[in-house]
Order: structure tokens, then C-alpha cells, then sequence
């Protein structure tokens, strides 16, 4: 079990990370996911004892490892450039941890031969790393970090370096390993999809600070803030800034080119008292329709781009040519509309959030 | 476009033997000044008699040169070693650690490497004097490798700076100390930079001749830069024996040439500064 508490980093003026707390479980796949520079590398480099924090606590199985070397902290890590050394052979890179702990020569070499076997890179055993492709030094990279069989395992953006088709079948690859060999893993990414794919729970930092740590399900579906809740998910949520009108039990949200009836029965956060809101709907969320119904909002189609599965259709919100709001709807193929044709959209009463615009907290 | 290609390739060697021309001509005519008389016109292996027995010419006494070899074998090895001793793990900390005073060592360093040590000649002198180390081989080899490890310690770090700090991170997490990293990952990754320092480091010993012509008044302690100056700086009054020097000459260009053989591929893949060569 890791456990961090409070940590903080900073470099020189900068605050890299801020009192940053997080368990993780035995055996649990955790990513760390957020945009460059919100400090999840550093919160890498900190568990793998390469970065010292400023203040907090690090404990492996209850143990505090503050001032423990990376070389007994017993991890292994994938760096994002692999780090293969390249003066070895494949079989000397994946046994070279083995070395380090004094295993014997032939003992050594027979468990890279299994790693190595494990991770289907048998066959390259002999050759140096710059003979090898992107995946194969991939795989290399995972066998060496895998050979002393640690703790933990710490992957730095493993996959950013490999092309779409391969990284997917690289993260498969990873998941199927970590599942097999139970260890517990830690990732950083800032590929929300990639996070979504491979981890049990995510911790999603922002400016320093873990925003929000939980199932992929949570952050997809309840996220705490307007940051999770534009980060998560492809294409983005919709953000639509608008006024929040109380009328008695009526509750309606009014913003540019739109005014929107939110259903009584959504239950709102009492501690909201302000007028000012942001409304954030899911482009699946959302139904397009050529007939007005009843609470549904008058927009205009301005782009459909055919996704194959599904269209992409982007409209500007209002029944007049003034407005700027536009949102993203992804809806199926048979939906029929073109460029400039008017419709109507209604939202999924149950599927919207709204955040306080001030504080960009979740209010529903 | 086979036959561009193959008049491409001509060309070139046209003209890189053309450049080349002058300078075997140059040593054609080394070894033939060396061994004929103009003034007699007659051929003799006398000038080469340094070969075989030591000898005595117009007041000056030359040795037999096999000792002087070994001398600047030796002296040569002693420098680099000790240059790469220093400017390694001065390399290593300039480019690896953060200390106080960092940057002004650097300009420091940078400053050192551009003096010319010729101005410290008068300066380092007295002080050999005082410490008793006048004559003595430790004098010019400490001088010598003072004189170049500023600039060695300052395209080490080029090279240390190549090296990935991913690198080090793995072999840390991987089980070395900082110490093994550098001897068992980073090192091995630079090896085109160490040999280019040693280098650099044994043709600098083996072309000293200044400070051992200032601190060196014993024979036996000469090394081949030394024995040639011997016979170039001659007294004003004497004659300059032409046929001598360019047999000496010649013998102490000989290794070069061989060592360049040798040395070559390593010297192409580098540049100054440190990137490799495309």
C-alpha cells in the first residue's frame, strides 16, 4: 500500500505540487492524469524517491521512505523516452536490475529469458536497443522494470511515444500484465482516454493539486469541478455560462441564446445561494430534433462531420443570428440535418451538471 | 545516373588527392633532406644516427633516442591519465549537480582554458623554484595537465550533458548509487568523449616542448619534443644543422601518423562541444 500525505514541491518560487494526498491500495492500477506541467511527473518522481518533496510524508506499507534511495525503494519504472541503456545487449538491459541485487549470472540471465518470454520480445534478446522499433523498446522497458519482481511499478507516460493503432494495443498489453502479475501500478498520463482504459482509479491533478481521485465511472460521471468535467471525455463537455433564475419551485438556467427549465426533481447543493452558474452537458447527452418540444432550446446546425459510428454536429445556440454560444453534439448517423437547418435540442435533465461559475465547484 | 555517380565520386578523389599532394611532398622531402647533402650532393644515414649511439655536434650532446621514447611514452600516459582523473568528475559535477557558485566557476573555468599559459610561465617557475621542484619530471607534468584541464573539464560536460538524466534516473531506480551510475551507464555513453579528451590529452604531452625546455636541464629526462627543440634553438652563433632536424624531425612525426591511423574514427564522431557527429 502507498500512501502520500501532504506532500508539497516546490522549486525555487514555484509550487509544483501542493498538499497532495492519495492512498493506493495493493494490486491497484492508479492513473495520474492531467494536463503538462499540473505536477503528476513530479508526484512520480517523488514515489520513485528520484525528487525529494518539500513537506509531507511518502509510506510504503506503512513504512515513511522520505529519505530512502530510489535503488532500495524496490520499484520499477518505465520512463517515457524507455531509457534502454544503450551500450547493453536486450538481455543485459532486462537483467541489468538483477545484477544490481547480486543475483547470480545464470539465475539472472534465466529470469530475463522469462521476462522476456512473458512480454514476447524473446526473439530480440540479442539485439542492442537501437536495432529495435518504438513498441519493441516499449516492451524492453516494461521487461527490465518488471525483471526484480517489484513492489510497485511506475510508468511515465509509457505510450506517448508510440503511434494510435499500437498504443492501443500496448495499454491492453499492460492492463493484461498488471492484471496477471497483480502488482500494483501507478501511471502518468494526460491521455484521459488512456486513463479511462487501463486504471481502476484515477487521480485527476490540476495546478499541483489532485482535483479529484476516483473509479473512471466517478470522474466520468460525477465529476467535483468544471476542470474534471472538461477534462474528461472526448470531445469535451459543453460549458454554457448562464444566469440562475429561482421563480418559487421553478429553477432556470438563462444564458446567451438559450433559457433552460431545470426538472424539480434535481436536487441542487443547498450551500449554492449565488446567480451566477455554468451548465455542462455531454455531447451524447444531448437529442436533436426538427420539431420544438417542450423545454428544448431553438439552435442552428453550422458544422456535421461524419465520426463513421456516429456525427459530430456543432450548432450555435438561439433562434437569431447574434449569439456565440455553440455547442458539440454527437448523435447517430441517421439523424438527417445540414449546414444552416434550424433545430431543437433537449437535454437529458439527469445527465447535466451545473457548477458555481465562481468557484467552478459541481452544484447539482 | 550511375555513370554522374561514378564521375561524382572521382571528383572527389581528384581533389582530396590533390589537397593531399602538398603535404605528402612534404614529408617526401623531410626524409630526402635528411639523408642527402645539397651542399656535397651526396647521400648518408648520418643525420639518422641517433638511431643507433648517442653523439656530440657542435658542443651539444644528444642521447640515443629509444630512452627518450619511453620517457615521452611515459610522461604522455602520466598526463592523460591524470587529465581524465581531474576533468572527469569535475565534468560530471558541473554538469550533473547544482552548488553554490556554479555559474562563476564555469566563467572560471572558461576564463583558465583562454588564458595563454605562456604568461604564466615566469610565475610558475619561481614557484617550482621555491617548492624544489626545478628539473623534475612532476613539475612539467602537473603544469602541463593544469594547462589543459580547464578546457577538457569544459567539453567533458558537453558530453556528460548528451547523457539523458532518464538515463541515470533508471540505473538509480534500477540499483546503482550515483557512483555505480556513472562507471556502469553513463560513462560507457560517452566513450567517444573520454577517447577524444585522452587524446586530445596525450598529443598535447607528446607536442610539449616549452616547459620542459624551461624546466628540464637533464638529458636523461627529455621527452622527443624536447630533443627536437634541442636542436632548433641552438646557440645564435652557431649553424643550424637542417639535415638533423628534419631527420628528427620526421621520426617524431611518425607516430602521429600512426595514432591517427588508429584514433581517426573516434575523432571523426566528434565535434567540440560534445554533440556527435551526424
Amino acid at each position: 500500500m502507498i500512501k502520500l500525505e501532504g506532500i508539497s514541491k516546490k522549486f525555487g518560487d514555484t509550487t509544483a505540487l501542493e498538499n497532495v494526498s492519495l492512498d493506493i491500495k495493493r494490486g491497484e492500477f492508479v492513473a495520474l492524469l492531467g494536463p503538462s506541467g499540473c505536477g503528476k511527473s513530479t508526484t512520480l518522481m517523488i514515489l520513485a524517491g528520484l525528487l525529494r518533496p518539500s513537506s509531507g510524508q511518502v509510506y510504503f506499507d506503512g513504512k515513511m521512505v522520505n529519505n530512502v534511495e530510489p535503488k532500495d525503494r524496490d520499484i520499477g519504472m518505465v520512463f517515457q523516452s524507455y531509457a534502454l541503456y544503450p551500450h547493453m545487449s536486450v538481455i543485459d538491459n532486462i537483467a541489468f536490475p538483477l545484477k544490481q541485487r547480486k543475483v547470480k549470472k545464470k539465475e539472472r540471465y534465466q529470469k530475463a529469458r522469462e521476462i522476456a518470454a512473458m512480454l514476447q520480445i524473446d526473439q530480440l534478446t540479442d539485439r542492442m536497443p537501437s536495432q529495435l522499433s518504438g513498441g519493441q523498446q516499449q516492451r524492453v522497458a516494461m521487461a527490465r522494470a518488471l525483471a526484480k519482481d517489484p513492489l510497485f511499478l511506475l510508468l511515465d507516460e509509457p505510450m506517448s511515444n508510440l503511434d494510435a493503432r499500437l498504443k492501443v494495443d500496448v495499454r491492453d498489453e499492460i492492463r493484461r500484465l498488471q492484471l496477471k502479475l497483480g502488482i500494483t501500478t501507478i501511471i502518468v498520463t494526460h491521455d484521459q482516454e488512456e486513463a479511462m482504459a487501463v486504471a481502476d482509479k484515477i487521480a485527476i491533478l490540476q495546478n499541483g493539486k489532485i482535483q479529484q481521485y476516483g473509479t473512471p465511472e466517478e470522474l466520468f460521471m460525477k465529476p467535483v469541478n468544471l476542470f474534471v468535467a472538461h477534462f474528461m471525455g472526448n470531445p469535451p463537455m459543453n460549458i454554457l455560462k448562464c444566469d440562475f433564475l429561482r421563480n418559487g419551485n421553478e429553477r432556470v438556467l438563462s444564458g446567451e441564446g438559450f433559457v433552460y427549465n431545470i426538472l424539480s426533481t434535481k436536487k441542487l447543493s443547498s450551500e449554492f445561494k449565488g446567480a451566477k452558474v455554468v451548465l455542462g452537458a455531454r455531447p451524447h447527452h444531448i437529442q436533436i430534433s426538427k420539431v420544438q418540444q417542450e423545454n428544448s432550446i431553438p439552435a442552428k446546425v453550422v458544422l456535421v462531420e461524419q465520426l463513421g459510428r456516429e456525427k459530430l454536429i456543432k450548432v450555435l445556440l438561439g433562434d437569431n443570428e447574434n449569439t456565440t454560444n455553440f455547442i458539440r453534439i454527437l448523435s447517430p448517423t441517421d439523424l438527417n440535418v445540414t449546414y444552416d437547418e434550424r433545430v431543437f435540442l433537449t437535454l437529458d435533465s439527469e445527465a447535466i451538471h451545473i457548477f458555481d461559475e465562481e468557484t467552478g465547484k459541481v452544484i447539482t | 545516373m550511375n555513370l554522374w555517380k561514378f564521375s561524382k565520386r572521382n571528383m572527389i578523389h581528384f581533389f582530396m588527392i590533390l589537397l593531399m599532394l602538398p603535404i605528402v611532398f612534404m614529408i617526401i622531402w623531410l626524409f630526402v633532406s635528411s639523408v642527402y647533402n645539397y651542399n656535397s650532393g651526396r647521400f648518408s644515414w648520418v643525420n639518422w644516427q641517433f638511431l643507433t649511439r648517442s653523439f656530440e655536434l657542435e658542443g651539444i650532446s644528444f642521447p640515443i633516442i629509444w630512452p627518450i621514447v619511453m620517457n615521452t611514452v611515459v610522461f604522455g600516459l602520466l598526463i592523460t591519465v591524470i587529465d581524465l582523473l581531474v576533468a572527469i568528475p569535475a565534468a560530471y559535477a558541473f554538469s550533473r549537480l547544482n552548488f553554490f557558485g556554479k555559474g562563476f566557476a564555469l566563467k572560471f573555468l572558461f576564463i583558465m582554458g583562454s588564458f595563454p599559459g605562456i604568461t604564466l610561465l615566469i610565475t610558475s617557475f619561481f614557484i617550482m623554484m621555491y617548492l624544489g621542484l626545478l628539473n623534475t619530471v612532476f613539475a612539467v607534468v602537473v603544469l602541463s595537465a593544469a594547462g589543459m584541464i580547464p578546457w577538457h573539464v569544459y567539453i567533458l560536460k558537453g558530453f556528460f550533458d548528451e547523457v539523458s538524466w532518464d538515463l541515470e534516473f533508471s540505473g538509480m531506480i534500477d540499483g546503482c548509487s550515483r557512483f555505480k551510475c556513472l562507471y556502469q551507464i553513463i560513462l560507457p555513453n560517452m566513450l567517444s568523449g573520454i577517447s577524444a579528451i585522452a587524446i586530445y590529452a596525450f598529443m598535447g604531452a607528446y607536442g610539449e616542448w616549452l616547459l620542459i625546455k624551461l624546466f628540464i636541464f637533464d638529458n636523461t629526462k627529455l621527452t622527443l619534443a624536447g630533443y627536437l627543440a634541442k636542436v632548433i634553438f641552438t646557440d645564435d652563433d652557431k649553424v643550424t644543422n637542417i639535415g638533423l632536424i628534419t631527420a628528427i624531425g620526421l621520426f617524431y612525426t611518425i607516430p602521429i601518423g600512426i595514432f591517427y591511423l588508429f584514433t581517426q574514427s573516434t575523432m571523426m564522431k566528434v565535434t567540440i562541444g560534445g554533440s556527435k557527429g551526424v
